[in-house]
């Protein structure tokens, strides 16, 4: 657990949210409250969303992009032990081709590896926005006239409702961004495959300079 | 003798793309970190999110092993070239 906002908010809130928990569960809310539809889209009531966030860790995801880039550095590192060689002479023509076609491939595979490292970064930018934008409407719902009603045992019901609405409504913005994240970057990860150059095997005597 | 040395430089090409590819087989944050083992939908963006980056990481490290194999048959293209450099410089090269 991360020592930002939504960790300092979360020790002051825990019990205010189980309540809100037990009197959705046991008491119910009224049939037509947004709130079933929130519990419905989010799958979970509010301690458990906000707790979900709570333990997510991004630092493993950091730790995994550092990785990502380190072998995308790594990768090119090798790639550039090709130093320039002149050859004249029968099948440099096809090596030619088929280096300016790895050259070319792994070119596009050092671009994925960047992407990858991308994809890491933005999921850990959704991961942190969504602690804050949690951290932030928890913090507003404590000192709301709802909480006070529920300490009180004061019109409970529908104010245990109401800050249910409230907390997942926040859950709920921060489960379509990060479905947004996820399309984002869907279609941008996938293997490449290698293709042969289309006249493998071509030998004639030229000239050829690697690099 | 040059061709020599690029075949080496190659031979040190795909053992690197190799090593890295080797890494990138055992790495990957897991479906926990992404939240894969939380409740409801929150649960189910977590395992999505963790799917598409075990599929970007196993795509990465068959790309680099990729450019290994192909690196490694250029070298030995090479070497044959080599080869048969040296059979005519020895005048052992048979007639075809």
């Amino acid at each position: 657990m991360t020592g930002d906002l939504l960790a300092r908010v979360w020790p002051h809130a825990e019990d205010l949210l189980h309540r809100i928990d037990a009197q959705v569960r046991i008491d119910g809310a009224p049939a037509d409250h947004p709130v079933w539809d929130l519990v419905r889209r989010v799958g979970a009531l509010p301690s458990a969303a906000i707790e979900h966030f709570l333990w997510l860790e991004p630092a493993p995801l950091l730790r995994a992009r550092d990785q990502m880039l380190g072998e995308a550095e790594s990768a090119r590192a090798a790639l550039s032990q090709v130093r320039g060689v002149a050859w004249d002479g029968a099948g440099a023509d096809a090596f030619r081709d088929r280096w300016a076609g790895l050259a070319e491939f792994a070119d596009g595979a050092d671009q994925r590896f960047v992407a990858t490292a991308e994809f890491l970064a933005d999921v850990v930018r959704w991961m942190q926005h969504s602690r804050d934008e949690l951290a932030i409407e928890m913090a507003a719902c404590l000192g709301s006239r709802e909480a006070m009603a529920i300490k009180v045992d004061l019109d409970h019901r529908t104010a245990a409702a109401d800050l249910a609405e409230r907390i997942l409504a926040a859950a709920a913005s921060c489960l379509d961004q990060g479905w947004d994240v996820r399309t984002r970057w869907a279609d941008r990860l996938g293997e490449v495959p290698w293709r042969e150059p289309s006249a493998p095997g071509v030998v004639s005597v030229t000239h050829l300079e690697v690099r | 003798m040059e061709l020599e040395e690029l075949s080496r430089d190659l031979d040190a090409t795909a053992s690197g793309m190799e090593r890295v590819s080797r890494r990138l087989r055992v790495a990957g944050a897991g479906p926990a970190v992404f939240g894969g083992d939380g409740p409801g939908q929150l649960g189910a963006l977590g395992r999505e999110l963790a799917r598409l980056e075990a599929a970007a990481v196993s795509a990465r490290a068959a790309e680099a092993a990729r450019v290994a194999t192909v690196t490694g048959a250029l070298a030995d293209g090479v070497r044959q070239v080599l080869a048969a450099y040296r059979d005519v410089d020895s005048g052992s090269a048979a007639p075809r």
